[in-house]
């Protein structure tokens, strides 16, 4: 059909067209000035070595504007890849822990092998971003690689190493201030090397697109058809990855981490009307070259405005963010997991279990209140001297255990809202549009004021409910759907966070110990509110348990009963809400807490919704305190924050929850 | 969860730390007699130890060892771990006669349950970190009764700084740049207003060549190389982490920009050793001794 064929080529020619004009006419606007009315072809031919307006124009203006080229098409055609093979509209190197590697990887070099630097960061870059990858892919692999699966791997791996990263910095904060700006994404350029080192690269990708495109059009038929040609498609599938992934090393080692492009292009390109494999390969590399071009030109003319750079990689990702949010809507919406409703093989005895419980988790006070590490190793502190501790010890258990419980019973409202086991409220973009609203006002307000930060995280984590609210309000709340927004939040909480550490502002380090869960600021206020605010939910969240009961039965089941699912989703997504801001201000965005002590609860045979909120609720606060209490001993006089150290239990957890066999 | 997973993603979370500390042992440093403070600030513990007398424990140690060095601290001075959060049990048991810091580490805490607490600010809204770091190091003087000490100090770096000045005359029409190169041999963090080498500079009578935004502690965000191309004019004097300088320099000799950049061209840059940038009297000493040598060093191969 040659007719609509062409037709549908003139489309995206014009969309092309129009961004190229666009991007053109301020380049131009941006050359000029920089030449200062001397003719464009001084800076072409020879430059004299002394004539610094040309100079400018040939070494820094062209080069940065070829490798915006460059570093856009590269991202697109690795976006392509990523899709078709993936069969997942938002597959791209951000949200498949392929950047998130490479950082680690980098940060993990800067500080115990320098050396392996001093060549360039490629290799390194390479390494992490396919281990990241790997990582990924072995988590989704036993859901067969489905979107969703994979891009909450992808989510889990982007947190995982972005932790271990920031674990890195608090340490080493001087060695890596380098890593802040590769990983805001600047494209500043002095020389042409980048642009040599890159060019080559993208040439041999495209050639294997090109060599690639008909065995992979046919994979996305069906495996059989890819077999015919003598390919085994996983083999096929396994090469296209590897292309894609040391496109994007490449790309992201040369600039640093831009984000989105990979998105967008392939998905604009799909909107104009490139509906065929071969199609997208070659208009979205055309739309990621142009996006970058205008996306670094805008960047420039804002810097013009504004007095100071803002690095093109977070531009980028501040106009990704909506762009993820509107095509997650359109992912096939996929149950991760029926209903889990497997009794517990062996149910014993509640109360004994919950007395055990208490019993642990009185000792575990106990210790975190006396038993510390000094100078002269472990002591116990009684009398005077455990008065003298108290101040010191008693809100940060306090906090800890309410932030546990809090998270706990938000965890337990999600996964029995969702009838989804790896529902937790992290999940859910609450915390992470919490952290969000305590960086802004970091941004904004001069000092380091917690009353300030504790507004500003409630009114952020308010702003991501309401677009929880407003994306999910059409689905009536479908569980998947609600489990990716916290994608593009966190995505967006990366992109924040990594402005104010390129801002060289010198609160950078408190930051980041906020961010990791700290404890360590918690004064006897705050901790009474956030206790009291946790034994008002202990009382609140049981009555919900006719919902919670009937609810993991699912959608059809909960109408049929009676019961309105928008307005009872509604009042749990409120309540659940709440508890994450609350617990996020004490212990972080990040702990896993919300995850496993639901889980615990059930293993431990709390089959009613009651029984598992109260159980979870003394499992998750129990299991903070102890992460509390090491965090503040195991490396003495150092300390890991209760948040940090809570992730590193809870993380695996979840890994395995993710990746074991049903 | 198996118990050997738990312990090796523990061993992976604290490895950083423990490299951290291990970099702590170290031959045995001076003497000194000891004063019953704790200093939670390098510029602090810097001046204090300038005046003879070591503070019983300071707030991360390694990093005043490895970035401000100068005076060298004694082996036998505690580490109280990470800046941002002090371990409060260890002070605790201390129980120091007295905690001295910046207000906005101090202010605002609890600290006082502990000890009583003095703040002393060189870094302020007046921007003027060198006459501060004077007016500290004489109260400092003052707190530990060493005030001659203090005054003496105070003097002879006035009147080096005059006598640099004097040297530096001939040549003090000439803007200067301080920056510290990124390895990725294109960003620059440049030092300006409100810092100490900002003061220094103004001091020695020369003129810093940057003059755009920067923190409380004159640290600008990271600016790409052809800033430099605002004063064409001026010398450079930069530095670069030692772990970073190969890769920077190597990056740096292949760009047509650096090398086209006046200052390169014409010689009229300089390497400067390391310095901690928000340092207290003695800083600004080492720094103003510093700068006037490279200048000068730079000015004679120039001509």
């Amino acid at each position: 059909m040659p007719e609509p064929t062409s037709r549908l080529r003139r489309q995206p020619a014009w969309l092309a067209l129009c961004l190229l004009f666009i991007a053109l006419a301020l380049s131009i606007h941006q050359g000029s000035s920089l030449l200062a009315h001397a003719p464009w072809s001084d800076a072409f031919g020879t430059v004299a070595s002394d004539d610094l307006p040309a100079l400018l124009v040939r070494y820094s203006y062209l080069p940065r504007l070829v490798i915006s080229l460059l570093v856009g098409a590269a991202l697109a055609l690795a976006g392509v890849i990523f899709q078709q093979v993936l069969r997942n509209p938002i597959a791209e190197p951000t949200t498949l822990g392929v950047a998130s590697g490479a950082h680690l990887a980098l940060a993990a070099c800067a500080i115990y092998a320098p050396n392996l630097l001093d060549g360039g960061q490629e290799g390194v870059a390479l390494a992490g971003a396919s281990l990241g990858m790997l990582a990924v892919l072995g988590l989704a692999w036993s859901r067969r690689l489905s979107p969703v699966a994979l891009i909450l791997s992808g989510l889990i791996i982007n947190l995982y190493c972005g932790t271990l990263s920031t674990l890195l910095v608090l340490a080493n904060h001087e060695v890596l201030s380098n890593l802040f700006i590769w990983q805001s994404g600047s494209l500043n350029q002095n020389n042409w090397q980048d642009v040599y080192h890159l060019a080559p690269r993208l040439a041999v990708a495209a050639v294997f697109a090109v060599l690639l495109a008909r065995p992979l059009e046919l994979l996305g038929l069906n495996d059989a058809a890819a077999g015919s040609l003598g390919l085994s498609p996983n083999r096929l599938r396994l090469m296209a990855l590897a292309v894609a992934v040391a496109l994007s090393a490449s790309a992201i080692a040369s600039v640093g981490v831009i984000g989105f492009v990979g998105l967008a292009a392939p998905a604009l390109a799909r909107l104009a009307g490139a509906r065929t494999l071969r199609q997208r390969l070659i208009w979205a590399p055309l739309f990621g070259a142009l996006l970058l071009l205008l996306a670094d030109q805008v960047v420039q003319v804002l810097a013009g405005l504004l007095g100071g750079e803002m690095p093109t990689g977070i531009f980028t990702a501040f106009l990704g963010a909506p762009l993820l949010l509107v095509l997650l809507t359109r992912l096939h919406e996929t149950r991760l997991n029926p209903p889990s409703q497997r009794a517990a093989s062996h149910v014993s005895p509640l109360k004994r279990t919950a007395w055990i419980l208490l019993a642990v988790l009185a000792v575990s006070v106990l210790l975190a209140l006396t038993w510390g590490r000094g100078p002269d190793g472990w002591y116990f502190s009684g009398g005077a001297e455990f008065e003298a501790l108290l101040p010191w010890r008693a809100p940060r258990v306090a906090a800890a255990f309410a932030a546990g419980i809090l998270l706990a019973l938000a965890g337990t409202l999600m996964q029995r809202m969702t009838g989804n086991p790896m529902a937790s409220p992290e999940m859910l973009g609450v915390s992470s549009g919490a952290a969000l609203g305590g960086i802004l006002a970091l941004l904004i307000v001069p000092g380091f004021n917690p009353m300030v930060l504790l507004l500003a995280a409630t009114f952020g984590a308010l702003l991501a409910l309401l677009a929880i609210v407003a994306l999910s309000w059409r689905s009536a709340f479908a569980p998947d759907r609600m489990l990716l927004t916290g994608v593009a939040l966190s995505t967006l909480l990366n992109a924040f966070a990594a402005l104010f550490m390129v801002s060289g502002d010198s609160r950078v380090l408190l930051m980041l110990s906020w961010m990791t869960g700290s404890t360590y600021r918690i004064d006897t206020a705050q901790a009474v509110v956030i206790s009291a605010l946790a034994v008002l939910f202990l009382l609140v969240t049981p009555l919900c348990n006719r919902w919670l009961a009937i609810m993991p039965l699912g959608a059809e089941r909960t109408r049929a009963l009676g019961i309105s699912l928008g307005g009872s989703r509604l009042v749990l997504l409120l309540l659940t809400a709440v508890m994450t801001a609350a617990a996020t201000l004490v212990v972080g965005p990040l702990s896993f807490v919300g995850l496993i002590a639901p889980h615990m609860a059930r293993m431990l045979g709390a089959q009613r919704p009651v029984a598992q909120l109260m159980l979870s609720a003394l499992l998750g606060g129990t299991l903070l305190v102890l992460a509390d209490w090491l965090g503040r001993n195991l490396v003495f006089p150092w300390q890991i924050p209760a948040g940090m150290f809570a992730t590193f239990i809870g993380g695996p957890y979840f890994m395995w929850l993710l990746a074991r066999k049903r | 969860m198996s118990i050997t997973r738990r312990r090796a993603l523990t061993g992976l979370a604290l490895l950083p730390v423990a490299l951290c500390g291990s970099r702590l042992v170290r031959a045995a440093g001076p003497t000194l007699p000891k004063v019953d403070i704790v200093s939670f600030e390098p510029a602090l513990t810097e001046s204090l130890l300038g005046l003879g007398v070591a503070p019983r424990a300071v707030v991360n140690a390694g990093y005043y060892r490895e970035f401000v060095a100068h005076p060298e601290m004694p082996e036998d001075v505690l580490d109280l771990g990470p800046s941002i959060e002090p371990n409060l049990e260890y002070l605790q048991r201390l129980a120091p006669g007295l905690i001295i810091g910046t207000s906005w580490q101090l202010e605002g805490t609890l600290l006082n349950r502990i000890a009583p607490l003095r703040t002393f600010d060189i870094y302020t809204a007046n921007a003027q970190p060198y006459r501060n770091a004077g007016q500290v190091m004489l109260d400092l003087g003052a707190l530990v009764d060493r005030r001659t000490e203090a005054q003496t100090l105070l003097e002879q770096t006035d009147r080096l700084l005059d006598e640099l000045r004097a040297r530096l005359a001939p040549i003090s029409d000439r803007p200067v740049y301080i920056a510290r190169l990124n390895p990725d041999g294109r960003h620059l963090l440049m030092f300006g207003a409100k810092g100490m080498y900002h003061a220094v500079l103004e001091r020695l009578g020369l003129r810093n060549a940057y003059q755009g935004r920067t923190n409380a502690w004159g640290g600008s965000p990271a600016v790409g190389i052809e800033t430099l191309l605002d004063h064409p004019e001026a010398a450079l004097l930069y530095y670069t982490n030692p772990r970073e300088a190969v890769a920077a320099q190597r990056r740096l000799d292949n760009s047509p920009i650096w090398r086209a950049l006046p200052m390169i061209r014409e010689g009229r840059t300089q390497a400067l050793p390391r310095f901690y940038p928000s340092g207290g009297l003695l800083t600004a000493q080492r720094l103003a001794l510093t700068i006037t040598e490279q200048l000068l060093a730079m000015e004679a191969n120039h001509a």
